[in-house]
C-alpha cells in the first residue's frame, strides 16, 4: 500500500510518502522525525489534538486534550465536550475531565476563566 | 499624560514590542488596548498549532497569548483595556477614549500594532438578497468560541484562507455540515496542514477554481448556487450548481487596520496595504514604528512576535540614544514577488535582517535570488506559495555601493 500525506505536525507542511508492505512501514519526504512518526500514525492508528470549548459559569472555556486522542473517537469525545459544565473559577491547565477517551487522556482548561460575579 | 512609549493594540504584536522594548531599558510606557482583555485574535483561535516555530510545542492561542501577557505582567507593564485609541498626529499625540474620559497622552515614540480585520462580504460582488446567516469566518468563530452559539447547521464556505479552513473543522466538531469550500484561485490561500487535519479528516470538498455566483432566501440563507471560473476568475455558465445550506462564512482575506496611520499622514504600501518601513521597523515619521498584522499579515503568530521584538528594541534604541540619522537602501520586489518588508534597510546596519515576502504565484522548486550592486544570494526552495510568508537573511553593510536590493524568486533549473 502507498499514500501520499501532508504532515500536519508544523507549518512546514511535508508532503510525505508512505509504503506500508506487510507490517513494516516505510516513510520519505519527511524533513524531520516527528514527519515519520505521524506517517506511521497515519497508516496504523492515526491521533489528533482535539481543541474545543465547554460552558463555564462566565462563559465559554477553551480547551483541549492533554494529548492526541484517536481519531474514530473524535465525536464520541465532542458528545462528553458539549455536555460538561464547568463550576467556578478555572485556572490555565487545569484538567477538567480526567479521563475524556476512556484512555486515561484529559480535558484540559487553556485559558483563566472567572466565575460571573453575582449582582 | 505623557510617556516615553505608547504601544496601541495589545494583541500578540503589541505585547511582544512592548516586552522587548522593557527589556531594552524602556520603563515609562503603556499599552492602550479597546477590548476587555489583551490577547487580541488569539483569544477566540482555540485550536493548536501556534508556537511551533518559535517555541518548538504546539500550544493553543490562549495558550500562546497567555505567555507574552505573563511576561508584561512579570515586567508590570502598564495595559489599559477598554480604551479605544481615536487620534495619532504626527507629532505622537495619541488620543484616547475609556469609561474614564476622553484623553491625550504626549508619546516620544509610537508602536502602532492595531493588528487587521477581516474583508468582508460586501467588498465581493455577490448577487442576490441580504438574509440572516451570512458572517466572516472570524465572526462566526467568536459565536462559537466565546459566546458558545453555533451561526448554523449547514454551511458553505467561500475562501480557503486559514480561518475558513479551521472553521470548517470547528463547526463540524460542534454538530454542524459543511457541505464545501470554494476557493476561486486553482490553489488554496491557507496552509496545507490545515487542509489535511480542517477538511480531509472529516471528508469535506475543496473545491478549487469556485465561486458563489448568487445566494438564495429572504429571511434567512436557503441555498447558494455555486460555479466553476475560467482562468479570468469569471464564472462558466452551464456549471452552475444549487447548494442547500442555512449559513455562509467568507473567509476572503484580511486587511491591516491602518486607520490611525492614514489619519496621521504616514503613506501606505499599495500592496501589503500597511506602512513603509526600515528595517528597524521604524515608518516615515520618526519615533514612528509599526509590527504585526498592521505592517502586513502574517501566517504565523510566530513571525509576528518576532517582528514585534523587532520594532520594540528599535523604540527603545530611539527613546534611549536618539534618532540618528539614516542611509536607506530600497528593498524593491522582484519577479513573482507580490510584495516585501522592510521596503528599506539601513545602509550601514551591521546586523543580518531577515526580508518577509510572499511569492505571486505557487512553485514547486524554486530558486530566491537577492540582488544588490555586485551582491549575488541564492536560496533554494522545495517548494513556494501565496499563502506561506517567505524569508531570506541579508547583512546591509555587506551590500556597499549598491543602489537598490531586489529580491526574485524563479522557477528551479
Amino acid at each position: 500500500m502507498e499514500r501520499e500525506m501532508v504532515c500536519i505536525e508544523c507549518p512546514r507542511g511535508c508532503t510525505l510518502l508512505v509504503t506500508k508492505t506487510g507490517g513494516r512501514v516505510r516513510v520519505s519526504g519527511n524533513f524531520c522525525p516527528r514527519g515519520e512518526a505521524y506517517a506511521a500514525a497515519e497508516v496504523t492508528q492515526p491521533r489528533r489534538v482535539l481543541t474545543s470549548t465547554v460552558r463555564g459559569e462566565g462563559g465559554m472555556i477553551p480547551v483541549r486534550t492533554s494529548s492526541a486522542v484517536k481519531k474514530e473517537k473524535i465525536f464520541q469525545i465532542m458528545e462528553r465536550v458539549r455536555a460538561y459544565r464547568a463550576e467556578g473559577a478555572v485556572k490555565l491547565g487545569d484538567v477538567l475531565i480526567p479521563d475524556v477517551d476512556g484512555e486515561g487522556t484529559a480535558l484540559i482548561a487553556t485559558a483563566d476563566a472567572v466565575r460571573l460575579q453575582e449582582d | 499624560m505623557r510617556k516615553q512609549l505608547v504601544v496601541i493594540g495589545g494583541g500578540p504584536a503589541g505585547l511582544a514590542a512592548a516586552v522587548a522594548a522593557y527589556d531594552a531599558g524602556v520603563r515609562d510606557l503603556v499599552v492602550l488596548e479597546r477590548e476587555s482583555e489583551a490577547g487580541g485574535i488569539l483569544k477566540q483561535c482555540v485550536h493548536n498549532g501556534f508556537g511551533l516555530t518559535r517555541f518548538r510545542e504546539s500550544m493553543t492561542g490562549p495558550e500562546y497569548a497567555r505567555r507574552f501577557l505573563d511576561e508584561a505582567r512579570a515586567r508590570r507593564i502598564g495595559i489599559l483595556t477598554n480604551t479605544f485609541v481615536t487620534r495619532l498626529t504626527p507629532e505622537k499625540r495619541v488620543s484616547y477614549v475609556n469609561e474614564k474620559g476622553a484623553f491625550c497622552c504626549e508619546a516620544d515614540a509610537v508602536i502602532l500594532a492595531m493588528g487587521c480585520r477581516e474583508r468582508s462580504k460586501g467588498a465581493l460582488n455577490i448577487a442576490g438578497t441580504r438574509p440572516a446567516g451570512l458572517f466572516s469566518a472570524g465572526t462566526a468563530q467568536k459565536y462559537v468560541n466565546i459566546y458558545g452559539h453555533l451561526p448554523g447547521k449547514r454551511v458553505v464556505i467561500l475562501g480557503s484562507g486559514d480561518i475558513g479552513l479551521i472553521m470548517a473543522r470547528r463547526m463540524t466538531l460542534e454538530g454542524a455540515k459543511v457541505e464545501c469550500v470554494c476557493e476561486i484561485m486553482p490553489y488554496s490561500g491557507g496552509l496545507g496542514r490545515n487542509i489535511a487535519q480542517c477538511l480531509d479528516d472529516f471528508g469535506i470538498p475543496l473545491l478549487l477554481e469556485h465561486t458563489i455566483v448568487s445566494v438564495e432566501g429572504r429571511e434567512r440563507v436557503e441555498a447558494v448556487v455555486i460555479a466553476r471560473v475560467d482562468e479570468k476568475r469569471q464564472p462558466i455558465a452551464g456549471t452552475e450548481r444549487r447548494v442547500e445550506c442555512d449559513t455562509v462564512l467568507f473567509s476572503v482575506g484580511l486587511i491591516p487596520e491602518n486607520e490611525l496611520t492614514k489619519g496621521a499622514g504616514i503613506a501606505l504600501d499599495g500592496q501589503t496595504k500597511g506602512c513603509l518601513v526600515d528595517d528597524g521597523r521604524e515608518t516615515e515619521i520618526e519615533g514612528v514604528f509599526a509590527c504585526g498584522n498592521v505592517l502586513h499579515v502574517h501566517d504565523l503568530v510566530d513571525f509576528v512576535s518576532e517582528e514585534a521584538e523587532i520594532a520594540g528594541r528599535s523604540a527603545a534604541e530611539y527613546l534611549l540614544h536618539g534618532a540618528r540619522a539614516k542611509r536607506y537602501l530600497p528593498v524593491l520586489a522582484g519577479e513573482n514577488v507580490s510584495y516585501i518588508v522592510p521596503q528599506r534597510l539601513d545602509a550601514d546596519g551591521q546586523t543580518p535582517v531577515q526580508l518577509y515576502f510572499r511569492v505571486k504565484s505557487a512553485l514547486r522548486g524554486a530558486v530566491i535570488s537577492v540582488e544588490a550592486g555586485d551582491f549575488r544570494k541564492s536560496v533554494k526552495r522545495i517548494a513556494v506559495a501565496p499563502g506561506e510568508m517567505e524569508r531570506v537573511t541579508v547583512v546591509p553593510s555587506q551590500l556597499s555601493g549598491a543602489a537598490a536590493l531586489r529580491v526574485s524568486v524563479f522557477r528551479e533549473e
